[in-house]
């Protein structure tokens, strides 16, 4: 694998599956984890099969639910879908990540100064 | 909080279906290949390279596999169901063996069960009086017949409850045996049919000796200890419901006691029992006033007295010193001193069971301490002679 494309961190996975159904309505895992591949441009390294742990554990947390349905071209696929709890969770971790990443941010350029 | 608990109950839920879950990722991973491999195609992959492509940016379908079951259910309970399942197919095949494990662990769990009824009803449950360690037996002693432990007379109970200092109040009672089992049967009349039942004749203040309140009605008072006043009778919480289907309106309720019409006055709580569980009624013993404090002989009542409050009084007394023994000993006793007093002897019988001395002369009087679920004799003789 190349050099330039980094790890997922720990957690973060959950947080960008909530925004990307959040974004994109319900969607299938492979939908999902093409999403998140075409939205870091291929930064992130990310075995697809690893979307299905976050699911899961998203699932046991009730924050998405799922259902059998078809997709687009026609082939049966598993759709998941945020539920109320999980549009409340996504708020309060989108603002938790907006704070650290600004904290991060600021020291960074503080440093460079 | 909420979300530990929705994670927990869909881990349980999914170790109970884990097969079904199983296939249903297996389908969900199978459909991930097939449209990731579409995409390949399209963008021009040959059938064979778009699906190996598939494979590889999902990384190992069997791990992803294993690894969802895992997280889904709760791989130490099927783990451990797994060994269950193992140990069971074991003893199977080795039907020998099986029956010894089996007997040694039902011998084993036996003999603790009823080693902990026992210690249970004799150690640890009170018994259901008032300070049930304050609780005497007095008996008499005669050295000069070679008595050692006898029941009293009536007109001896009469002295030592006029003149002792040591107890606040002393209560006889009669129908039982030697080991405290109520032997004194009579038959119920209830709708002209009769039935048996057990029970003693007590005096009018054993249940305020005892220190316990009926759950129905009353207990009897002292005037009730004599002829003409006797006519009164309490039940067992047992009695009442077996005899009188638990009837409501029993207290005030006439019934015949073996062809004596009597009044019931009061019901006891169930957990209450004396001498021993066997008691199912107790009524009066209807002595003549003038007998009772007359009769130096014969002997039969069993007493139960309640020591006074006061710790030092009962050490002494106890320990049979003579200053405390004289201090109740009846004028009817001619000797000064109490020089066959027990002492060191019976205090140093045994924990739970000691005796004193009441009185040198005859009749003298052994008291042993009742504690423990045996009322009566069990402690009989064991403290030498008083």
């Amino acid at each position: 694998m190349a050099e330039d494309k980094s790890e997922i961190l720990q957690g973060t996975l959950d947080l960008m599956v909530l925004q990307t159904l959040d974004a994109m309505g319900p969607l299938h895992g492979y939908g999902i984890a093409r999403r998140i591949e075409q939205i870091s441009e291929d930064v992130l390294q990310l075995n697809q099969g690893t979307i299905y742990a976050a699911l899961l554990r998203l699932q046991q947390r009730r924050w998405i639910s799922s259902s059998w349905g078809t997709s687009d071209n026609n082939r049966k696929a598993k759709f998941y879908s945020l539920t109320k709890a999980g549009r409340r969770q996504l708020a309060t971790e989108a603002e938790n990540w907006q704070r650290v990443a600004g904290v991060i941010g600021r020291l960074l350029r503080l440093s460079e100064r | 909080m909420l979300t530990r608990l929705s994670v927990l109950a869909s881990r349980i839920s999914g170790a109970f279906n884990g097969r079904a879950l199983d296939q249903d990722f297996d389908r969900e991973v199978e459909s991930h290949l097939a449209m990731m491999a579409d995409d390949y195609r399209r963008r021009g992959m040959s059938e064979e390279e778009a699906r190996r492509t598939a494979r590889l940016r999902f990384g190992g379908p069997t791990q992803t596999r294993e690894d969802q079951h895992d997280r889904r259910g709760l791989p130490l309970v099927e783990t451990a169901l797994q060994d269950v399942r193992y140990a069971l197919r074991t003893l199977r095949r080795n039907p020998g063996f099986t029956f010894v494990v089996i007997l040694t662990l039902a011998v084993g769990i036996g003999a603790v069960t009823s080693m902990f009824t026992v210690v249970r009803a004799v150690l640890l449950r009170p018994l259901p009086y008032t300070q049930p360690d304050r609780l005497i037996e007095i008996s008499e002693t005669n050295p000069l017949k070679g008595w050692t432990h006898t029941v009293a007379a009536p007109a001896n109970v009469a002295d030592w409850r006029a003149r002792n200092t040591v107890f606040t109040d002393i209560a006889g009672y009669i129908g039982v045996d030697n080991r405290g089992a109520s032997q004194m049967q009579r038959f119920l009349s209830v709708n002209g049919e009769p039935q048996p039942v057990n029970g003693i004749a007590t005096t009018g203040n054993l249940f305020d000796v005892l220190g316990v309140r009926p759950l129905l009605g009353r207990t009897f008072t002292w005037s009730e200890t004599f002829d003409g006043n006797d006519r009164v009778l309490v039940l067992s919480y047992g009695a009442w419901q077996s005899v009188f289907g638990g009837d409501p309106g029993i207290v005030g309720r006439a019934v015949v006691l073996s062809g004596r019409s009597m009044t019931v006055v009061g019901v006891m709580p169930r957990d209450f029992f004396f001498p021993n569980r066997s008691a199912q009624f107790w009524a009066s013993m209807g002595v003549k006033p003038d007998v009772f404090v007359r009769m130096r002989r014969p002997h039969w009542l069993t007493t139960v007295a309640r020591l006074r409050p006061g710790p030092t009084r009962t050490r002494r007394w106890a320990s049979g010193s003579n200053r405390c023994t004289t201090s109740w000993r009846p004028t009817r006793a001619r000797r000064s001193s109490c020089s066959s007093a027990p002492s060191r002897s019976c205090s140093s019988s045994s924990a739970r069971t000691w005796r004193a001395c009441s009185w040198d002369a005859a009749p003298a009087g052994c008291a042993r301490s009742r504690s423990g679920a045996r009322l009566a004799p069990a402690g009989r003789g064991s403290c030498g002679s008083c």
